[in-house]
């Protein structure tokens, strides 16, 4: 690292600072692109869904290979997708075994970073977050932070609340915002917004510097036209900033949203209300507005009710007579409908991005689409082990159809996977969370 | 080496120079008054020219791009300066004429240089003070960096980080116009900075802030800090203490935000001082202490204060009893708490007492009646019903002890005699033994009837919305409950099909029992599985045979998880008719939370089973009892009693004549009176004396004897009361140890314990050991009422809730609670007041709590449906939704403040006042946007000055800047704005004295690196990676150490006004542990000290610097032209000619046997390179005593100079410097010093300020920094008129 930051500081000395820029920096946003093999193929994308209290004490398994793996009752609805589903099992979590159950979990999902307690807030940087650092540049909005449930401020059992309802986070303190409604996640992708801004402080300083050249001697001017040229050039370089794509290799096979800008507000219906969130991340996909998404579907302690999903322990009804918390604990037929329902937007969302294709392959193939939960069942509020699939090949990287058995082997922290993915895309932090090597089976 | 003459006349002249030059005569050397002789050039100047110069550079040959033949006058001669200081500089060296050249001989060479000379002198005075071409500077990256942290006071922001390096130019400094650049790359750089900027400004409901984070969390963390800052103020700071709820350990606040009574008292009886004590409380304590008060609590306070022996304690005693903490993460709800410091009296009209008597042995207790302190009026007292209380046995009034005594002995022998025949009497269930010993012996065997009571009597119809879940019920959440349906369900707890479940209360265990109607031999089999594990701690279950007294107990236990516990299956177990066996289900340590637990027992006898689930699942509702099951409750005290000692237990499983023989022997050696058997007896005692009240008048004390057979496991319990229903005042109590003061007040004690039901719901209760006993509306009672009221006013427990953030529910609803009204009432002056509320909105405001607390409500509501009752929080609905409403007004409102700020701030970062059409512009923004305009505009990233028409002086506020970015690398601070504004600054006098403040405030570090370090040559010695690591390892580690070194060297320098000449001769530095280790010079303590001494260890002053020696090295070796190069031009300011081409490289690591000094010297040896090396080697030599990083080592210093000087080593050169240098040394210093401050390079015309300098008394820096800020140049901005294409003169 020093080596490397004494070698660009010398470099730029040597060959004289204004001379250098232009081409260094261009220089830098290339390499990311090249990053990614070959400039012409579309780039991988990640893809992290989360429901919260876990599944069904009995039918969260797989066994078997390809298209002749057996699925658990909760996995059904995954059947279709047998030959690229990868199911790991056995992967934990050290510091979500610490404090309480619920509040003290979910918050370093996707980190394994310690949480503080006592009303604090102190999580980790997570995976997804991390790279959107990277690939963040590249991409009109750095990455797509959904929910599907409100967060919930209050603290319960000495730990805030907010760790339930964050699986994503931009740094430990900074549970990254969630968009809960699908109009403004929509025009989040969509709507222009950054560049209007910059244009009203280049206009605005640019006749700050003709005032300013006015009451200056006539050498001090030659020298403000610097400031002036360089201020029009970059006015003129944000007006042309959408012809950029031109010079890259690989193409979104959208550049236009195919859908209308849904209503404004939040839909009554649980059902639709995931539908819209899950479309909306296949077209941020899809046009390339983001590599980067997380949906988090419920909270962990989570208040949603479905009456939508008809019940079976009280034929006739819906499941609304118990917030999907306390569902949880009850292990039941209705539990596992619940579950189901989940896994049926997981499988929507992979059948979405699998009718898309891309040259050769097709989104889900570029994309790695994985769905965890913050503890096992819901019934044992157990974490020792944590339910976790991935679907899709990150562009032939990854290789589906199969079950990964960590259980009783060392070294199963979860965030090794999370190396793993990171490597698929090309984003190797010497250690993650409580991780510092991947797992070469992923 | 020669000096100028001191130009006195310059000061008089400079006015009319200007004048001249204002009307366009650009240069005009008559004007000084001197007068010059026209011939002097062409009769003796030019001839020399012409012979040994303009052969070759002439206007055909221009040997090196010079023309000397074009200088026809002296005219022309003054009008380019710069060529002829380059003349008389290649004459100094030697350089010309070239050595195959015709040489001048040396008295035309003195000539010549003394033409030169003179000639340029005359320039220089003619035209001193002239402010020289500065051209327009942008802020440098240090220069943005420290103007950014300062404006927003936050030091680790760090927005130029990947800005590219900023160029040199002028005297070597980056802080000149010309080489500071702008590119389209570097302006979108800038507004990316001002972005990133924008991200770390707090938005608050009445400006802004800024914070070194830009997470809206650690904004809010930081504001809390603030308020627990404030509070901390005057507050104690200690460990939280804690609250445990659903067996969760909580805090309910912290130690923290206590009084801190002990500082105040120490400070009141002249024990400790006041220092950060309030003033407003040490009076209002000081008023009720030396005031006598009647009250009964306060007044012994204040005769201890007279006696000055007040303790906290004393106070302590009487908060803990009058005070109580309570829970506020639900407050606002239904039968909540008010506060979380919740008032509490201690006054009762009946006070139940009770002693726990404890081992076997005699007590003596004392029924102790006192005045409570107020006198003895109307204090007649009643002890009602004192008895000794047992389990198992009848009440004993004591007044009847010695005659029970007498009872038991006589049953004794009664029962031992009787022993077998009662024993063969019940092993084959005859009556054939003594009447009155075979009831005693049938009792305590179990032989009789348990008394299945109280049964649950009221029915639950339908649970959790199931009406297939039905059952029976007591308080508390106590119940029964039986599934009829095939479905699971959870009501929260799991009820699987045709199962029965059942709940304990937080003080009653659940006992389901089933009667046998025949005596029998029974099969038990039974299960127990906690229905509700995700919360709370378990429950404790027992399996017991009961008979009227004995409990045989079969199994007991912890419930597991979710984990089906298999009790039995227990064969062969002997019931008797109307026996019963019972399953208990208790509450863990009281805690009944998520208790539901299913059940079952199947009891066989061979020919019948019954089976629980089975039997009461369809229809519990038929009746309690359902057949032989019973639904009923027991105390949670009620542990298992009468375990059958042995050998009665053997006979008891087995009867034989032998076995009761055994039993009689066992009951002759060992039958205390305390003994069960006895217990039992003791039933159908009647005491002679009925229960009679003692009365007496207070004070009082009444001994009373307990002797040990009554006194194990029993309680000595009375009701104390007052006689008469309107008068009275006192304090009853039971004490082991007799009193001595009967006639004052006790504190005593308090404990608080919730009363819960469930979470939605819980109340506290406050138990006081010692309370005041007055009847309702007495007198008395009022008058303890208002002294406990004065105390509380005075001595609150806690000033406030330190916590904010409660954590004291299992979830919680408010988000931050704030309490902190005694604290304002008590000690707190009105601005303090504000300046706390201030703080509480920006809490509000920054965390958006008020509508973040809506959410909050909604999802705790939801909780609440499930197991709770969400009633319980609808008073507080309508209030949360109302503050949510009127805080978006305030969001509102904010704007206007925020953008006011912003203006503020616009203001300063651009250096001067905005105009009204700035204003409105900028206006026109969001606030964050707002921000961003203004640290991209020309304004703030330029020190623009206007350029007036006729050279003079800049305007205040420009000359604020130019001192603040002189001396602080920064915007000028409110001190330089309020000056400026004020018109005062262009005073010389108010300049000076701000240059002299601002030397000494930390600021000035930035003019250490800015200046001192760039100038020699150091500023990158923390970031200098070339060493090599195989030779140097630790140098990597102090490479920091060393730069921190000559800047603390430079700080001490400026805030200390020290001579320049330090650097050269200083006996001192700064360094801490790894520095002085790597110096190898003694250190104690730690962090950054001076030490003194230096010379005398080889060192002191930039010549032993680590930093200057290493940096002057290379990466392997030393290099003495390295290192000689620096002396020569750095320190000395001599010009070096380039070296001649094809100059042969050394290697870096000198060759096996060869010296690093012997390389060099074999290198310079080369003929084409001896001249200038003789000039700098030898400086070199002399430092050869340290290495490549700095570390003294042995070698050969011996050198001798260019001038002739022998000198041997560092001290040696530093003599030299010091004796024959100095001025050269204070003239170079200087000129780099003006170069820095002026942002250009040094012209022939500041020489004259330059002279003035070296001659300075004493050589201070303040001395020099002031000559510098009073100078023209400094304070005076060419005009229109002088802005022409003049080419910079440089000094010689």
């Amino acid at each position: 690292m020093q080596n490397h930051q004494f070698a660009r500081r010398t470099f730029l000395r040597g060959v004289g600072v204004t001379m250098a820029l232009p081409w260094f920096e261009s220089m830098q946003v290339w390499g990311d692109e090249t990053a990614n093999s070959s400039a012409s193929d579309a780039p991988i994308r990640l893809c992290v869904t989360f429901s919260g209290n876990g599944f069904h004490s009995k039918e969260w398994w797989a066994k078997g290979e390809g298209r002749n793996m057996e699925l658990g009752q909760v996995l059904t609805p995954l059947a279709d997708f047998r030959d690229k589903l990868l199911f790991v099992k056995g992967l934990y979590h050290e510091e979500a075994r610490k404090g309480n159950i619920h509040s003290s979990q979910t918050g370093n999902m996707l980190s394994g970073a310690p949480i503080a307690s006592g009303g604090a807030i102190r999580s980790g940087t997570s995976f997804d977050q991390l790279l959107s650092q990277t690939y963040g540049r590249s991409t009109k909005v750095p990455s797509l932070v959904l929910a599907c449930e409100t967060s919930n401020p209050s603290v319960h059992k000495n730990y805030s609340m907010l760790y339930s309802s964050h699986i994503s986070w931009s740094s430990p303190t900074t549970p990254t915002p969630l968009e809960l409604y699908p109009a403004l996640a929509f025009d989040r992708l969509f709507k222009d917004e950054s560049s209007p801004e910059d244009k009203s402080v280049l206009d605005a300083v640019l006749a700050d510097a003709q005032d300013l050249r006015r009451d200056i001697s006539s050498s001090d001017r030659q020298k403000l036209d610097e400031y002036l040229d360089s201020v029009r050039e970059v006015e003129t370089r944000i007006a042309n900033a959408g012809k950029r794509g031109e010079l890259q290799g690989w193409r979104p096979t959208l550049d236009k949203p195919n859908m209308t800008r849904p209503a404004d507000g939040v839909p009554q219906d649980v059902a639709e209300h995931m539908r819209l969130m899950i479309d909306i991340m296949v077209l941020g996909l899809q046009t390339d507005a983001t590599r980067i998404a997380t949906l988090k579907l419920n909270n962990d302690h989570s208040a949603l009710r479905f009456p939508n999903v008809p019940s079976v322990q009280q034929p006739g009804h819906g499941i609304d007579y118990m917030i999907h918390h306390l569902l949880s604990h009850s292990d039941g037929e209705d539990w596992l409908r619940v579950n189901q329902f989940f896994m049926e937007q997981f499988a929507y969302l992979a059948r979405r991005l699998d009718t898309i294709q891309e040259g050769t392959r097709t989104l889900l193939d570029n994309t790695m689409l994985m769905h965890c939960s913050s503890m096992m069942a819901g019934a044992r509020h157990d974490n020792d082990q944590l339910p976790v699939i991935i679907l899709g090949s990150a562009g032939g990287r990854l290789q589906g159809g199969r079950v990964l058995d960590y259980s009783g082997k060392p070294d199963r922290q979860l965030c090794r996977l999370f190396l793993s993915l990171m490597d698929k895309m090309d984003v190797h932090p010497p250690k993650f969370g409580d991780a510092t090597s991947m797992l070469e089976e992923v | 080496m020669q000096t100028l003459r001191r130009p006195k006349l310059c000061d008089q002249v400079a006015r009319p120079i200007r004048w001249l030059l204002s009307i366009g005569i650009q240069f005009v050397w008559l004007a000084c008054g001197v007068t010059y002789a026209a011939d002097e050039f062409d009769s003796q100047i030019l001839p020399l020219l012409r012979d040994y110069c303009n052969t070759c550079h002439s206007k055909e040959k221009v040997e090196g791009e010079l023309d000397l033949q074009r200088f026809s006058s002296t005219g022309i001669v003054k009008q380019h300066t710069e060529v002829w200081e380059q003349v008389l500089h290649q004459l100094e060296l030697g350089e010309m004429p070239p050595k195959d050249a015709k040489q001048l001989s040396n008295h035309q060479k003195q000539q010549l240089m003394n033409w030169v000379r003179k000639t340029l002198d005359e320039v220089a005075i003619a035209n001193a003070g002239d402010p020289g071409p500065v051209i327009l500077r942008r802020l440098s990256n240090r220069e943005y960096t420290y103007t950014v942290r300062d404006l927003t006071d936050v030091d680790s922001l760090e927005p130029a980080r990947d800005f590219p390096v900023d160029g040199a130019a002028g005297e070597g400094f980056t802080n000149v116009g010309a080489a500071l650049v702008m590119s389209p790359a570097l302006l979108t750089k800038y507004l990316d900075a001002a972005k990133e900027v924008s991200r770390h400004m707090v938005l608050l409901d009445d400006g802004i802030r800024f914070s070194k984070s830009d997470s809206a969390q650690d904004w809010t963390d930081e504001t809390l800090a603030a308020i627990r800052a404030f509070y901390a103020r005057y507050t104690t700071t200690g460990d939280a203490f804690k609250s445990i709820q659903q067996g969760i350990s909580l805090d309910v606040g912290t130690e923290t935000g206590r009084l801190p009574l002990n500082r105040y008292l120490d400070a009141l009886q002249g024990r400790g001082d006041t220092a950060n004590l309030s003033p407003k409380y040490l009076k209002l304590l000081l008023d009720a202490l030396e005031t006598s008060r009647p009250s009964p609590v306060l007044a012994p306070l204040c005769q201890k204060y007279r006696a000055k022996e007040l303790v906290a304690a004393d106070i302590e005693a009487w908060q803990n009893v009058l005070w109580r903490f309570t829970t506020v993460g639900h407050i606002g709800k239904v039968n909540g708490p008010t506060a979380w410091q919740e008032p509490v009296t201690p006054i009762v009209a009946k006070q139940e007492l009770q002693w726990k008597l404890e081992g076997n042995r005699d007590h003596t207790l004392y029924l102790v009646a006192t005045n409570a302190g107020d006198g003895d009026e109307g204090d007649q007292v009643v002890w009602e019903r004192p008895r000794l209380v047992a389990k198992g046995r009848p009440d004993l009034p004591i007044q009847s002890i010695p005659g029970v005594v007498e009872y038991l002995e006589s049953q004794r022998t009664q029962l031992i005699a009787d022993s077998e025949d009662c024993l063969a009497a019940l092993a084959v269930g005859k009556e054939d033994a003594p009447r009155e010993s075979l009831a005693i012996w049938r009792e305590y065997l179990g032989y009789g009837v348990s008394k299945l009571e109280p049964l649950l009597d009221r029915k639950i119809e339908s649970a959790s919305g199931y009406n297939f879940i039905q059952g029976w019920t007591g308080d508390n959440a106590l119940s029964v409950l039986a599934n009829s349906s095939d479905t699971s369900v959870r009501t929260p707890g799991t009820m699987p099909g045709h199962s029965i479940a059942t709940h304990p209360a937080p003080d009653r265990a659940s006992v389901i029992a089933w009667k046998s109607s025949a005596a029998s031999v029974l099969r038990i089999d039974g299960s127990v599985v906690h229905a509700h594990p995700e919360c709370g701690n378990g429950i404790e279950w027992a399996l017991e045979v009961r008979g009227a007294t004995a409990t045989e107990r079969l199994a007991s236990g912890f419930s597991n998880g979710s984990k089906l516990i298999h009790i039995g299956p227990f064969e062969n177990v002997r019931v008797e008719p109307e026996q019963v066996v019972a399953l208990v289900i208790g509450p863990r340590d009281g805690n009944h939370s998520c208790d539901l637990t299913t059940v079952n027992l199947t009891i066989s006898d061979g020919a019948n089973t019954w089976d629980m689930a089975k039997d009461v699942s369809p229809n519990i509702l038929t009746g309690n009892p359902h057949g032989p099951w019973h639904f009923l409750s027991q105390p949670t005290s009620q542990g298992i009693v009468n375990e059958l000692p042995e050998p009665i237990a053997t006979w008891r499983k087995g009867p034989s004549a032998e076995l009761a023989a055994k039993v009689r022997e066992h009951l002759t050696i060992d039958f205390p009176l305390t003994h069960p058997l006895l217990a039992v007896a003791l039933r159908s005692f009647k005491p002679s004396i009925e229960n009679v009240d003692l009365t007496a008048r207070a004070p009082s004390v009444r001994e009373v004897t307990i002797p040990a057979a009554l006194a194990e496991g029993a309680t000595l319990v009375v009701t104390g009361r007052l006689a008469a229903t309107d008068s009275g005042s006192v304090q009853m109590q039971i004490q082991a140890d007799k009193p001595t003061k009967t006639d004052s007040i006790l504190a005593g004690q308090a404990s608080t314990a919730q009363q819960k039901a469930q979470w939605s719901d819980n109340r506290l209760v406050t138990q006081h050991s010692s309370p005041i006993i007055a009847n309702e509306n007495s007198q008395e009672r009022k008058r303890f009422e208002t002294a406990f009221d004065e105390f509380r006013s005075l001595y609150p427990l806690a000033l406030c809730y330190e916590r904010i953030v409660p954590v004291d529910e299992v979830v919680t609803l408010t988000l931050y609670y704030r309490e902190d009204d005694h604290l304002q009432r008590l000690m707190l002056e009105e601005p303090e007041v504000r300046e706390l509320n201030r703080l509480w909105n920006q809490l509000r405001f920054v965390s958006d709590a008020p509508l973040k607390q809506v959410d909050a409500f909604e999802q705790l509501w939801q909780f609440a449906t499930q197991d709770a009752d969400p009633s319980a929080f609808e008073p507080l609905r309508d209030p949360l939704k109302a503050q949510a409403a009127a805080f978006r007004k305030v969001l509102t409102g904010a704007v206007p403040l925020q953008k006011r700020a912003i203006i503020e701030f616009a203001a300063k970062a651009w250096r001067r006042p905005l105009n009204a059409k700035e204003i409105a512009d900028l206006q026109s923004f969001s606030p964050r946007l707002m921000l961003v305009r203004v640290l991209t505009s020309p304004a703030f990233l330029y020190r623009g000055e206007k350029a007036p028409q006729v050279t003079g002086a800049v305007n205040d506020w420009e000359l604020a800047s130019r001192l603040s970015y002189f001396l602080w690398s920064s915007a000028p601070d409110e001190p330089l704005r309020a000056l400026a504004a004020e018109g005062n600054l262009r005073d010389p006098d108010v300049l000076a004295a701000q240059a002299r403040r601002m030397l000494k405030d930390a600021r000035v570090r930035r003019l250490a690196t800015e200046f001192g370090c760039q100038y020699l040559h150091v500023r990158d010695v923390a970031e200098l990676n070339e060493k090599s690591e195989r030779h140097f390892p630790t140098f990597i580690d102090v490479r920091d150490d060393m730069q921190e070194e000559v800047t603390r060297f430079y700080v001490d320098m400026f805030q200390n006004n020290r001579s320049v000449l330090a650097l050269i001769d200083a006996d001192y530095t700064f360094i801490n542990k790894p520095l002085a280790d790597h110096y190898g010079l003694p250190f104690e303590g730690a962090g950054w000290q001076r030490i003194e001494g230096l010379r005398d260890r080889g060192r002191g002053g930039v010549l032993g610097f680590a930093a200057t020696l290493a940096k002057h090295s290379g990466a392997s070796r030393t290099s003495a032209i390295l290192r000689g190069t620096w002396m020569s031009e750095v320190i000395l300011g001599e010009k070096l000619p380039a070296p001649p081409p094809g100059v042969p490289t050394l290697p870096e690591e000198a060759p096996e046997g060869l010296s690093e000094r012997q390389l060099i010297e074999r290198h310079s040896s080369d003929e084409r390179c001896a001249s200038c090396h003789k000039r700098i080697d030898p400086f070199g030599f002399a430092l050869e005593g340290f290495d490549a990083i700095g570390r003294i080592r042995e070698a050969d210093t011996k050198t001798v100079l260019m001038d002739g000087t022998a000198i041997s080593g560092m001290s040696e050169l530093r003599g030299y410097l010091l004796n024959q240098r100095r001025d050269d040394f204070l003239k170079q210093f200087s000129r780099k010093l003006l170069g820095y401050a002026l942002g250009r390079s040094v012209q022939l015309s500041d020489q004259p300020l330059i002279e003035k300098m070296v001659q300075a008394k004493d050589h201070n820096i303040g001395d020099l920094i002031e000559w510098i800020v009073r100078s023209q140049q400094f304070r005076e901005i060419r005009g229109n008129d002088r802005i022409i294409n003049q080419p910079n003169v440089s000094l010689r």
